[in-house]
């Protein structure tokens, strides 16, 4: 198991080496995982009824259910047997060593990746290999990573940070990634065993820590409403607790729209709580953006050079910061309302409406999404990349690669 | 994806993203929609209004397959209108 760093080139063979090595890896955290939640599930204490309703309903398929016991737990909570639970909560324990010893093995791993080899492009690829090892472990690690208070996430962003890598659409990347990570943190919550102090200590420095980085793709006061939102809905304490979020927010707005939200949650039912969390987790499982092929592919299609593209993309905080800009992006604004309004003036079939509301809407989960999806994935990229180069004020979107320097917008 | 992806976007440009992406759509669905026999406009008009999720997917794959053909053409016809 694990990723064999070569000192020669990374060629095909290893490419392919790479790949089942990462494969096997996956297999062996997901089970690693699937041990770690099962083993979890055991330790739980049976949680308590919530509004009448019985226990048994809210495990559902688990086996817990069919056990008489739970019943029994309902009314008075059967003891477990002293040397019973101590046996449990250490192999739980080991286990957990086990998991995050597993990831700092990997960590390790990818750090001794060679990144500065050979000549620009060579250093360039290599360091987008090991950027990309670096979103990979992330990705698999989040989920467990309050096992070590987010040390390991932590370290690979310092990491990253030192890496400059230049890949496609990093700051788009990283924005995604910070964000899901932080969401985690607060989805984690209850099973993050250390003070909620220190927990929410470690969530709003990793926020503000990130945020100093002044990528556009990456709104602190979005994050930590989403935040304070996933506390709510696990019913955390607004006074003492949520309430340490709340207060980072800058933007008043979104600070006021979250104490609003706050206040509606609270009235929610414990059910539809759960709802909102579930339906969170599964869009942070969707949340995935189309693989970089299909993106540079579809730019190609569209005319659009794909490394300018990233590089654009990476420029774009720059972009809106130019005084001009602001001006040109109300100019914009215009000429895209009058496009849309006088779109709307059209007459459009009730079957084209509602194919246009079914493709739109993602949550349906539907197997059209590994093409379709994506293209309509890389053309909302294109989309918004067309809007940087109008503000920017060079247009050489589609079929002006050969007039890069016309000025357009 | 997109709905992942417009709410990374800065709030200014995210609106003007997602409209463009909506006309682009809009157009894409007219144009290949005008091109279905009546049957097949009854047909859609069917499935998307009571059919099955199947059913739909299965709408979307064969009837309407050159729908990211065309999205891309929209998308480069937007783009020009724009920078008029």
């Amino acid at each position: 198991m694990g990723i064999e760093i070569p000192n020669i080139n990374i060629n095909g063979v290893r490419k392919e080496i790479d790949e089942k090595n990462a494969e096997m890896e996956k297999r062996e955290q997901e089970k690693i995982k699937e041990d770690y939640e099962r083993l979890s599930k055991q330790e739980k204490p049976t949680e308590k009824p919530i509004e009448g309703k019985p226990v048994e309903e809210k495990k559902e398929g688990s086996e817990e259910k069919k056990k008489p016991s739970t019943a029994k737990t309902m009314e008075g909570k059967e003891e477990e047997p002293k040397e019973k639970k101590g046996e449990k909560e250490k192999k739980k324990e080991n286990l957990e060593k086990e998991i995050t010893e597993n990831f700092n093995d990997e960590l390790k791993k990818i750090k001794s990746m060679p990144d500065k080899t050979g000549g620009f492009n060579k250093t360039a690829e290599l360091k987008m290999k090991k950027t990309e090892k670096y979103f990979q472990l992330i990705e698999s690690w989040q989920d467990l990573a309050y096992l070590d208070n987010y040390k390991g996430i932590k370290n690979i962003f310092s990491e990253l940070d030192e890496l400059k890598p230049s890949i496609f659409f990093y700051n788009l990347k990283k924005a995604r990634i910070t964000n899901s990570i932080a969401k985690s943190m607060a989805l984690n919550y209850k099973e993050w065993k250390i003070e909620d102090k220190e927990k929410l200590k470690i969530i709003k420095n990793f926020v503000k820590e990130q945020s100093k980085e002044k990528n556009i793709f990456y709104s602190k006061d979005k994050n930590l409403k989403e935040i304070a939102q996933i506390l709510a809905s696990k019913n955390m304490p607004y006074k003492n607790n949520i309430d340490a979020i709340v207060k980072e927010i800058e933007n008043p707005d979104i600070k006021s729209e979250t104490i609003a939200r706050m206040a509606d949650i609270e009235k929610e039912s414990i059910e539809k709580k759960k709802q909102s969390l579930q339906r969170l987790k599964e869009d942070m499982k969707s949340d995935k953006l189309p693989p970089d092929e299909i993106i540079i592919e579809q730019l190609k299609e569209l005319g659009i050079d794909p490394k300018a593209a990233s590089e654009i993309f990476s420029e774009a905080s720059e972009i809106l910061k130019i005084p001009e800009v602001q001006k040109k992006i109300q100019e914009l604004r215009n000429i895209i309302e009058k496009t849309t309004k006088a779109e709307k003036g059209k007459e459009i079939p009730d079957a084209v409406k509602e194919v246009k509301d079914y493709i739109k809407d993602e949550k349906k989960g539907s197997p059209w999404k590994t093409g379709f999806e994506a293209i309509g994935g890389a053309i909302t990229f294109s989309l918004f990349l067309f809007i940087l180069l109008v503000l920017k004020g060079i247009g050489y979107f589609p079929g002006m690669a050969e007039n890069k320097k016309k000025k357009i917008g | 994806m997109q709905q992942n992806f417009l709410n990374l976007l800065p709030e200014e440009l995210r609106n003007m993203t997602s409209d463009l992406y909506d006309v682009i759509l809009e157009r894409s669905l007219m144009r290949t929609y005008q091109n279905l026999s009546e049957e097949n406009k009854t047909k859609m008009a069917r499935v998307f209004d009571s059919g099955t999720k199947e059913e739909k997917i299965d709408f979307l794959k064969n009837y309407l397959g050159d729908l990211q053909k065309i999205m891309t053409e929209e998308a480069k016809k937007i783009a020009e209108e724009i920078k008029k």
